[in-house]
Order: structure tokens, then C-alpha cells, then sequence
């Protein structure tokens, strides 16, 4: 018979009805969800982190040491990291504005991840987050102002804006798309409760206010609703007050926790929201539990390793990271895996070698990966989930040099052979067993309807696979497990074209027609998921247009939105599966360094990603979890 | 019945199952102070068999700590061991 778990506690068998709306509600648990509590005042300075289950009861056990003990400082976080920020600790100058981490899957010590924007961190306390972007309010230093970092790499933080109010002793509660900030020692007492979107950057809107005017409460979330935990006003409270982050207005009474309890550590999964430690009249070991969902008392959870104070605190279930939130769409699991994509070569109008890097999940500016082994522009991408490869391209004669990369290892090209023609401006496609291009020019007034391939685990020379339906160059490949798509182009002497025809990997033999895309054009960029193909951009003349098709059947090309800003991400499209990137581009003016990206499961606009190193032209973007490399 | 106040420290990263009530004011160590469970005849590190005794050992390790003034959290006073040992000691069962 089947076990129907607790939705607080996911193992067992769920009834789909009850995942989807979990999920749809935003109350999905997340099974093992792990709630750090790290440092603070014993009273003498600790860097002990301890740890406990969110989904079941117990005391907590010991995960590792901060690489500063510390007090007075926040915990943030996505699914994988738990980051703490800012505090004061024992020796002169006291104050700190030290970042670290660890890793949730691995007990240890933290490791340095960079610094706050201001050397005193001391009660920096107010956080939040979602799984792309944790915020922090920045402490003494400067009493009004919030700080962001991007929990997926490690570096300093970037000043994101201010609070409506200055003060320290700041409580946090988050949703994946709002951090909304309570409390405050200014120095009075404050209720104010003001709010930011984590999307964008910049000061505080009032949101509403607490209960009562106070400092040092610890905040906690679900994804809608944000719960503040006792405080101190100057009267020590057990209350719990709650509000709905989505909306604005005052907190309400929720329950009250075991103890009346000041500067405690608020933590969270989608369900269960935790006190734990804080100054009840000395330092304490308490949890206690209450459910964010129905409200209510709070009920003892278990102890604590240490006794303390001012301690921060994290989970990789809190409210910034379930994507459920607000009834938007559960993302796809990514079944590639991989997530990394890199761009190859380029002109700006300096011919490049450069390879440059996103990982496609994440938003942000590509970094440098290497370089190719020839500076070239208008080459094709090939990659599977370990290799990248970039075939021919102008230098600016053109070439069948086919160079790759390990795409987990940053560092330079490689040789890897030649293709059958030398040629650029041509399509690419892959699956993990095979790269193709297609089409293109070999020369002045000449293109080609040639397709080859190369075993892309083999290193050597391409071979013949077959011929496009119609002869032409600038046209662009995407990829299903099963089928290669060559869509658009520019057949010369003529125009742009609509057409678009495949082939299937897996059997060498000429292309056949697929069907048209929604405006006929030429340079244009593609991005895939294992059923879905979008194509973006190009030039008709430029244009911000992106239309898809679904890779296993023919048929014509459906609108999906728009680019940002219409411009020709030539070649320079890829995707994890889930989510596809279009980078750079010429807008019919300048080259661009503009990186886009879409869900591909749904449709809509484009969303700005960041930016290319440089502004550039005829890249070649690859990744090592496109749509060719999962299902199958 | 009764129980102890002791010394001790956590065993593989555990509370011990033997402690009630723990985890006070470790020293660099993590040697904290915590009460037993009633009835138990663990001493761990060291039996604290007084409040006395427990304050002595508190000012072994605990004569720089200071904490936030109550009156003024811009401001720090010295830690007051005799009240954190009057604290310890009120989880005695006699």
C-alpha cells in the first residue's frame, strides 16, 4: 500500500494531484531540508554551525565551524549553499564584513566567499533570496543599506539600495520574488516593514508594520507567507506575526513561541518555520516549530549543540526557493544536467578567440573561459555533454579547422580536426553522440547545402552525412535526442527564408522539409529543449522576433515573444533544456553585448541575463545540456 | 532522583543522550556545561558539584568575555559569571 507522506516531510509515495498543487500552492516540501544555525555569542565569540531536520524532530548535530566566529551577523542561501554574512567577533577591529560558506550536502568548515561593500557588518541581520540572488542588509556601516551577492559563485557583494528606514537588528523574510525587511534598533525601537524586488536593484518601498515597534526578531518564510519571531521592544516577546509577502499591509498575530526571546535564528522549510537560540535572559539551545501555513503556537523541536545568542541561520528550503510560488509554472527538470554554455570566437570587428562562459541557470556576464586555437568569426557550435566543438568560420579566410573544449574545465582550445569543406556562416547541431553543420558559404557567391559530422567522443576528421533541402548560408541548427533542424537562412543570390528542414542523427541521408518559420530571415540563434525549438532574432531586416516549433513532430513555426531588443544572435543561442540564452548580435546599427534568456517550456519575452565580455558579432554559443542531450 | 551538573563535550558531533539540558558556555574547546538527565550517573568531563564550583570554572576561560549592555547595545559590560553560574545551577534536581 502506498505511503501518502506528510507534506512536511516528502518521502514516500505522493498522489500527483497532491504534488501539483503542493507545488502549484507553494507549500512543495523539500525532502532532508537541512537548517544551519552558525556562530554568535556564547557569551565568548563561536564558529560553531550545527544543524538540524526540518521534517522531523530531534536535536540538532554538529555540521562544522564558520571561518570566523561570530555574532550579530545574517544567514542566506539557495539549494546547494548556505552563506553567512558581515558580524562582530573578539579582536580589535571587532567589526567584520567577511562572506562564507558551505555546502549543504557536506558537512565542514565554511570557506571564504567575499566581502560586504562596507567593513562593518556588525547586525546584519535582515536577509533574503531567491535561488539566483541572496540580500542582505548591511549592518552598522551603513544602517540603511541592502547588499546582494549571487549564491551560485563566490565574490564580493554589490550594493543593491537602501531601507526606508536606518536602523540594525534588522528580521528578513523572503519569497523567491520579494524580500520584505522588519524591525529595527534606530536607535529607538522601529515597526516599520518595508520591501525589495530581488529581480532589481534599488531602495525600499514601504510595506507596512509590525504589531509592534521593536528590534531583533527572527524572520522566517514559506513562499508566501513571511512569519517575524519574537523581539525585543524593550520587553523580551514570544510573538509570532505573519503577513503575506505578495501583498502589502500590516503583520497580524500568528502564536506565540515557548519562550519570550530577543535576536533569535529564524529558519524554514515551505511548511515548518524554526526559533532557534537566542538571548531568553541568557544564551539559549531552544527550537521551537510552528507551522507557517496554518499558524499557531510554536511546539519544542529539540536543543541545539551550544547554547547562544545572535547566531545566523540558513536552510535550503526557505521561502525565496520554491518555485511555486504564486501560481507560477514549476520549472522542468533540467535531465542533461549540464548547464554551462559557452561562446566561442567572434568579431567586434576584431576577429577573436576568445571563449567565454554563463552558467545558464544563473543570470550574469559571461566570464572568460580561453581561447580558441584561431581567431575566427561566423563558425558553427557542436557539443555534447562533455565536449564543445567549433567548426570552421572566416579568419578572415575561411577554414575547416574544428577545434574543442572539455566544457567542465575552463582553459584553452584544442585541435580536433577538419571538416570536408572549408566554409562559414553555417548551421550546427548535435546530439552526444554526433555534431553536425550545415550549409553555408565556401566562398564568395557560393553556398553550400553540404551537412557533415564528426563523432564528437572521437577525436578526427568530419565526413559527408547528406544535403540541406535548399542551398544556403547564415541559417541556424537546434536539436531534439533524435532530430537535427536547420531553419532560416539566406539563399544567395536572394533572400532570407523561412524554410526549415531536419535530419535525423542516427541515419546519414539528405534533409527533409520540416516546415516554415513565422518570418523568413537569416541570422538568427537557437536554443532547444529535448522537444521544443525556439529560434531568435535575425534579420528580415533586424528583427526581435522568436518563434518555436516541437522538434518531434513538422509542421510550422508558433510566435513565442520577443527578444529585448532586435538584434541577430547569429549561432550565438544554446539552452540547458529549460532555459534558452541568445547573446550578442548586431542590432542593424552596432554589434550588442546583450544576453537574453527564455523558459522554453513556456512563452513570453525574453528577460535581460547580462552581458558578454565585449560586444560581439558571429560567435558560437555550445552547452553541455541542450535539448540534444537529454531524453532519448 | 536527581542529576548533575557537569562538563562535557559532544560525542561524534551529538549531544549525548545522557545530557538534558546543555551546551552553556563552551570554551574554545566546545567544553560546555549542561544538567543531566535525571537519575543519570554520567559526570562527562567533570562534575560542577557546587554553584560555586561552577562559577571557579567559569572564570577559568571567561574573565575577557563581555556582553552587550542591556541599557545600551552600542555598549558591553563585563560577563557576569556569578549569574551565568546562579543560571547553570537553577537546572540542579536535588
Amino acid at each position: 500500500m502506498a505511503n501518502y507522506p506528510q507534506l512536511d516531510n516528502s518521502s514516500g509515495v505522493w498522489n500527483l494531484r497532491e504534488v501539483y498543487d503542493a507545488v502549484m500552492g507553494g507549500y512543495w516540501p523539500n525532502a532532508n531540508s537541512n537548517a544551519l544555525v552558525a556562530g554568535g555569542f556564547t557569551p565568548g565569540y563561536t564558529a560553531v554551525i550545527g544543524q538540524f531536520n526540518m521534517s522531523s524532530s530531534g536535536n540538532a548535530t554538529s555540521f562544522g565551524d564558520l571561518s570566523l566566529a561570530r555574532g550579530e551577523f545574517g544567514g542566506m542561501g539557495n539549494f546547494t549553499r548556505g552563506i553567512f554574512g558581515g558580524g562582530v567577533y573578539a579582536t580589535s577591529p571587532n567589526v567584520t564584513d567577511t562572506i562564507d560558506y558551505v555546502t549543504f550536502s557536506t558537512e565542514g568548515n565554511a570557506a571564504d566567499f567575499g566581502n560586504l561593500t562596507n567593513s562593518n557588518g556588525q547586525r546584519a541581520t535582515g536577509t533574503g533570496g531567491n535561488a539566483t540572488r541572496s540580500l542582505i542588509t548591511i549592518g552598522a556601516g551603513d544602517s540603511n543599506g541592502i547588499d546582494y551577492i549571487t549564491p551560485t559563485s563566490v565574490g564580493n557583494a554589490t550594493f543593491f539600495g537602501d531601507r526606508t528606514v536606518s536602523g540594525t537588528y534588522v528580521g528578513g523574510v523572503t519569497s523567491p520574488t520579494r524580500v520584505c525587511f522588519g524591525g529595527a534598533f534606530t536607535p529607538s525601537v522601529s515597526n516599520i516593514i518595508d520591501f525589495v524586488e530581488i529581480a532589481t536593484t534599488g531602495n525600499a518601498v514601504d510595506f507596512g508594520d509590525l504589531t509592534v515597534a521593536l528590534r531583533g526578531a527572527g524572520g522566517c518564510s514559506s513562499s508566501t507567507r513571511g512569519v517575524f519571531m519574537g523581539g525585543l521592544t524593550p520587553t523580551f516577546l514570544t510573538d509570532l506575526q505573519y503577513i503575506t509577502i505578495a501583498s502589502q499591509g500590516n503583520a497580524t498575530d500568528f502564536g506565540d513561541l515557548n519562550t519570550a526571546v530577543r535576536d533569535t535564528a529564524g529558519v524554514s522549510n515551505s511548511v515548518n518555520g524554526f526559533a532557534s537560540s537566542g538571548d531568553t535572559g541568557s544564551p539559549d539551545n531552544f527550537i521551537d516549530k510552528f507551522v507557517i501555513t496554518s499558524g499557531g503556537n510554536a511546539v519544542d523541536w529539540g536543543d541545539l549543540t551550544i547554547a547562544t545568542k545572535n547566531a545566523a541561520s540558513t536552510s535550503n528550503a526557505h521561502g525565496g526557493l520554491n518555485d511555486g510560488y504564486q501560481g507560477t509554472r514549476p520549472l522542468p527538470f533540467n535531465e542533461a544536467g549540464g548547464d554551462r554554455g559557452i561562446f566561442g570566437g567572434g568579431a567586434n570587428p576584431t576577429i577573436l578567440t576568445t571563449l567565454q562562459y554563463v552558467t545558464i541557470s544563473s543570470t550574469g556576464n559571461a566570464q572568460e573561459f580561453g581561447d580558441l586555437t584561431l581567431a575566427r568569426y561566423g563558425l558553427s557550435p557542436m557539443s555534447n555533454a562533455t565536449r564543445g566543438l567549433w567548426f570552421g568560420g572566416l579568419t578572415p579566410t575561411t577554414t575547416n579547422v574544428i577545434d574543442y573544449v572539455t566544457i567542465s574545465t575552463q582553459g584553452n582550445a584544442a585541435d580536433f580536426g577538419d571538416g570536408t569543406q572549408s566554409k562559414q556562416i553555417a548551421a550546427g547541431a548535435s546530439n552526444n553522440t554526433r555534431g553536425l553543420t550545415a550549409g553555408g558559404r565556401v566562398s564568395s557567391n557560393y553556398d553550400t547545402d553540404v551537412i557533415d559530422y564528426v563523432t564528437i567522443s572521437t577525436i578526427g576528421n568530419a565526413a559527408d552525412f547528406g544535403n540541406l533541402s535548399v542551398q544556403r548560408q547564415n541559417l541556424v541548427g537546434s536539436q531534439s535526442n533524435s532530430r537535427a533542424v536547420f531553419a532560416g537562412g539566406y539563399a544567395s543570390p536572394g533572400a532570407g527564408t523561412n524554410v526549415i528542414d531536419y535530419v535525423t542523427f542516427s541515419t546519414i541521408g539528405n534533409a527533409t522539409d520540416f516546415g516554415d518559420l513565422t518570418v523568413a530571415r537569416y541570422v538568427l540563434g537557437g536554443a532547444s529543449s529535448s522537444t521544443r525549438a525556439t529560434f531568435a532574432g535575425g534579420a528580415t531586416p533586424t528583427t526581435n522576433v522568436i518563434d518555436y516549433i516541437t522538434i518531434p513532430s513538422t509542421g510550422n513555426a508558433t510566435d513565442f515573444g520577443d527578444l529585448t531588443t532586435a538584434r541577430q544572435p547569429y549561432n550565438m543561442g544554446t539552452s540547458n533544456s529549460v532555459r534558452g540564452i541568445f547573446g550578442g548580435g548586431y542590432n542593424g546599427a552596432a554589434d550588442t553585448n546583450t544576453i537574453d534568456y527564455i523558459t522554453i517550456a513556456s512563452t513570453g519575452n525574453a528577460v535581460d541575463f547580462g552581458d558578454m565580455i565585449t560586444i560581439i558579432d558571429k560567435a558560437a554559443a555550445v552547452s553541455n545540456g541542450h535539448g540534444g542531450l537529454t531524453g532519448g | 532522583m536527581a542529576n548533575k551538573i557537569v562538563k562535557y563535550q559532544l560525542e561524534g558531533g551529538t549531544i549525548p543522550t545522557w545530557i538534558e539540558d546543555g551546551g552553556y558556555y563552551p570554551d574554545t574547546n566546545e567544553v560546555m556545561i549542561g544538567a543531566t538527565v535525571d537519575g543519570s550517573s554520567e559526570t562527562g568531563l567533570g562534575e560542577l558539584v557546587s554553584e560555586s564550583a561552577v562559577e571557579t570554572y567559569l572564570d577559568t576561560y571567561t574573565s575577557t568575555w563581555t556582553e552587550e549592555d542591556p541599557n545600551d547595545p552600542n555598549a558591553t559590560v563585563p560577563f557576569d559569571q556569578a549569574q551565568a553560574a546562579s543560571y547553570i545551577w537553577s537546572k540542579k534536581i536535588d
